[in-house]
């Protein structure tokens, strides 16, 4: 799968996927931009903004419909399988923005050197959980937009990502 | 509780391809290519079809040289094509885990990617995972398992279930993987094979079981040792000095496994399709490597190998070897034992494979001026290869720190905690060798080497004191270190808890990663009261700390 496939598949879902949260709606798609120094009058409205220097493959900038408030969801891709490099990356940025959804997805799934690790809920649950939330890993389908279910990481998170 | 077939067959599956946690069980099922192809007939006389060399892959030829597709026009699409991933996951749920679940009460998630469909098992009754820890003797993964003697003295269907579990977890059935040979009604004898991972007393371990048991041959042992896998160095000359540390492979014919059964698709209709080719073409040897002859003639003897003592190698195994067999001997083959003992000179023996000779040092002599002269005769001038001399370069420069980081770290233990250490960099050896080598015991590393022994990446500098065996991590870096910079060694260090980890680069820290450290609390934090030290290499000597 190129690049862009695969990246055209992370944006069909991810519109879907906020569909599917209640009282939310998508405000804006930033795509592989520095976050602290777009010209993004949404991104502004985040406190503490201008530490985000750093640049996630997607920022999907999301509202709370009802108590009006911005939120965040940080998407990155690996177009190889997931490794520790990747989870390293992506969790520095989530310590630092604390997004209300945090994805990385890959084209192959997890690598087989994090197997062990994401098995073991202990050392999971400390290279993947940013305060009260936690990093989803998983892929797509070869041939379709759907979610490959046994690609989800945490297990946790595989009814939530199905609804 | 109950010995039952379930139970067995789970031991095996383990030992195969799995770990033993604390609480539960982790059977990795490894598909390596997402579709596996089974075995070409030719459509007009039924005799074994090969790929066509020079030619393109979509046509292949038939191997009896009286057919009139014997030199091609075959088309390769009468090959049955199995997709693995799928099927690997389909058949633990709906073999593996029924099959299992008949006897053993557990709960289970499953994981699965391109290459490895993971079946966890957890909740299981505590007194069965103590027998299962027990029966592996604490050891924690597949890279230590051994098959206890005691599994001899079990009944035959659960000896038969380990064997399952084998199968499964770590043997492939190849189309590919045929040997030459003619049989009554055609050419090519299919074979299967164990993939052994890291685990050097294993391959001849199962090899002995099967005969012990079953009264079954194995056809031939592949190591991952240099004069196995490179005796003409070519490997070596082309710079591709490590291509050799591979797993072992252990191949079997599938006609004598008849009494065994796989539970895992496409592994059942691939190994189904070697039996049936077997069975067919009727072969009268049986082509036991135990069987060939061990005498090792001039012609045999291999040319000496730069790798031969190489820290890949199983310690017992490193030096000369000019047949796979002795490898099989000095790894414990108790049947290599038994024709050893025959001999008039042991040591003659293993090093020629000859019973009757008595004069060691004649021998040991000539072997050695052989084996010298043919490596003396080789060319060890490469060829050429384009190179990208821009990656080169920025590859070079980077690994230019870690020498002056190895000193520096040696120092800094020394000065700080008044105690002497070992440093290395992890391009020059693995950790485990780097343990095993330097420390009498490492049993207080045991886990923690493991899980960075099986990352493809890792720390680029690891210390150890050789007092208090603190270990410490640093990361390298010819860039400004930023916020992603930091991932790396993060991740590393709450994996395998150093006592301190830096990230030291030639370059400045970013300012925003400065603003970031001061206002986000916790952000280089891996462990209570331990966080990432960041640095500044300067004049590649000594490191200016800038956060610590």
């Amino acid at each position: 799968m190129s690049k862009e496939s695969l990246e055209n598949k992370i944006l069909n879902w991810s519109r879907k996927f906020i569909k599917s949260l209640k009282d939310y709606e998508l405000i804006e798609i930033i795509r592989s931009e520095n976050l602290s120094k777009i010209n993004s009058e949404n991104i502004k409205k985040f406190q503490n903004y201008g530490n985000w220097d750093f640049t996630p493959d997607f920022a999907l900038i999301i509202k709370n419909i009802k108590e009006d408030k911005l939120n965040i969801i940080l998407i990155n891709r690996d177009n190889k399988s997931v490794g520790l490099r990747s989870i390293g990356e992506i969790m520095c940025f989530n310590k630092i923005v604390n997004p209300i959804y945090s994805f990385l997805i890959s084209e192959k799934g997890h690598s087989d050197e994090i197997s062990y690790f994401m098995i073991n809920e202990n050392l999971r649950s400390k290279l993947m959980n940013y305060f009260d939330n936690t990093l989803i890993i998983f892929s797509f389908d070869d041939n379709s937009e759907k979610i490959k279910k046994e690609s989800i990481i945490p297990f946790s998170k595989r009814k939530t990502l199905n609804d | 509780m109950e010995k039952s077939p379930s139970l067995f067959y789970l031991l095996g599956l383990l030992c195969g391809k799995g770990y033993i946690l604390e609480k539960s069980l982790s059977l990795n099922f490894p598909h390596k290519n997402i579709i596996v192809e089974g075995i070409a007939h030719c459509p007009m006389c039924g005799y074994l079809a090969t790929k066509t060399f020079g030619k393109d892959d979509k046509t292949l030829k038939c191997k009896n040289s009286s057919c009139d597709n014997s030199s091609g026009g075959i088309n390769s699409k009468i090959k049955k094509r199995y997709n693995q991933r799928d099927l690997f996951t389909k058949s633990i749920k709906e073999n593996v885990i029924p099959f299992l679940k008949s006897k053993i009460k557990f709960n289970y998630s499953i994981l699965s990617n391109n290459t490895v469909t993971i079946l966890n098992i957890i909740e299981l009754n505590p007194k069965i995972l103590d027998f299962i820890k027990n029966f592996f003797n604490e050891k924690k993964s597949f890279d230590r398992f051994e098959i206890p003697d005691s599994l001899n003295n079990e009944r035959k269907e659960l000896k038969v279930e380990f064997v399952n579990g084998l199968l499964d977890s770590c043997s492939y059935p190849s189309a590919g993987g045929w040997l030459n040979r003619d049989g009554k009604n055609g050419h090519g004898r299919m074979r299967s094979y164990f993939q052994i991972v890291r685990n050097w007393k294993l391959p001849v371990q199962i090899d002995n079981f099967l005969r012990h048991n079953f009264n079954i041959p194995t056809a031939k042992f592949d190591w991952g040792h240099p004069n196995i896998r490179d005796p003409g160095l070519q490997d070596y000359i082309n710079q591709n000095e490590s291509s050799f540390a591979r797993e072992c492979q252990v191949g079997f014919f599938p006609e004598y496994f008849k009494i065994f059964k796989h539970r895992i698709a496409p592994k059942i209709e691939l190994f189904n399709e070697l039996l049936r080719h077997n069975l067919k073409v009727k072969f009268e040897q049986d082509d036991d490597w135990l069987k060939t002859k061990k005498t090792i003639t001039t012609g045999k003897i291999k040319p000496s190998h730069p790798m031969e003592n190489d820290y890949r190698i199983h310690k017992e195994v490193r030096g000369h070897f000019d047949a796979e067999w002795q490898i099989n001997l000095v790894l414990g083959c108790k049947y290599l034992k038994k024709i050893q003992s025959k001999a008039k000179n042991k040591e003659v023996f293993r090093i020629s494979g000859n019973l009757e000779i008595e004069k060691i040092n004649e021998v040991k002599d000539n072997f050695k001026k052989i084996r010298e002269k043919k490596y003396s005769e080789i060319n060890l001038n490469p060829k050429k290869k384009k190179v990208s001399k821009i990656k080169n370069r920025s590859k070079i420069r980077e690994q230019q720190t870690y020498k002056p980081l190895v000193f520096w770290l040696k120092n800094y233990i020394k000065e700080k905690y008044k105690e002497d250490s070992e440093a290395f960099d992890t391009s020059a050896q693995t950790l485990n060798n780097f343990f095993s080598s330097n420390f009498e015991s490492f049993v207080q590393f045991e886990d923690q080497i493991k899980n960075l022994e099986d990352l493809d990446i890792r720390p680029d500098i690891v210390g150890i004191s050789k007092v208090s065996n603190k270990l410490f991590f640093i990361e390298s870096k010819v860039v400004s270190i930023g916020i992603k910079e930091v991932g790396q060694i993060w991740a590393y260090s709450i994996i395998a808890d150093p006592f301190e980890s830096f990230l030291i680069s030639t370059k400045d820290t970013s300012q925003s990663l400065l603003r970031v450290i001061s206002q986000t609390p916790n952000f280089l934090k891996y462990k209570e009261k331990k966080n990432i030290k960041i640095g500044k290499l300067i004049n590649n000597k000594n490191v200016e700390f800038i956060y610590e």
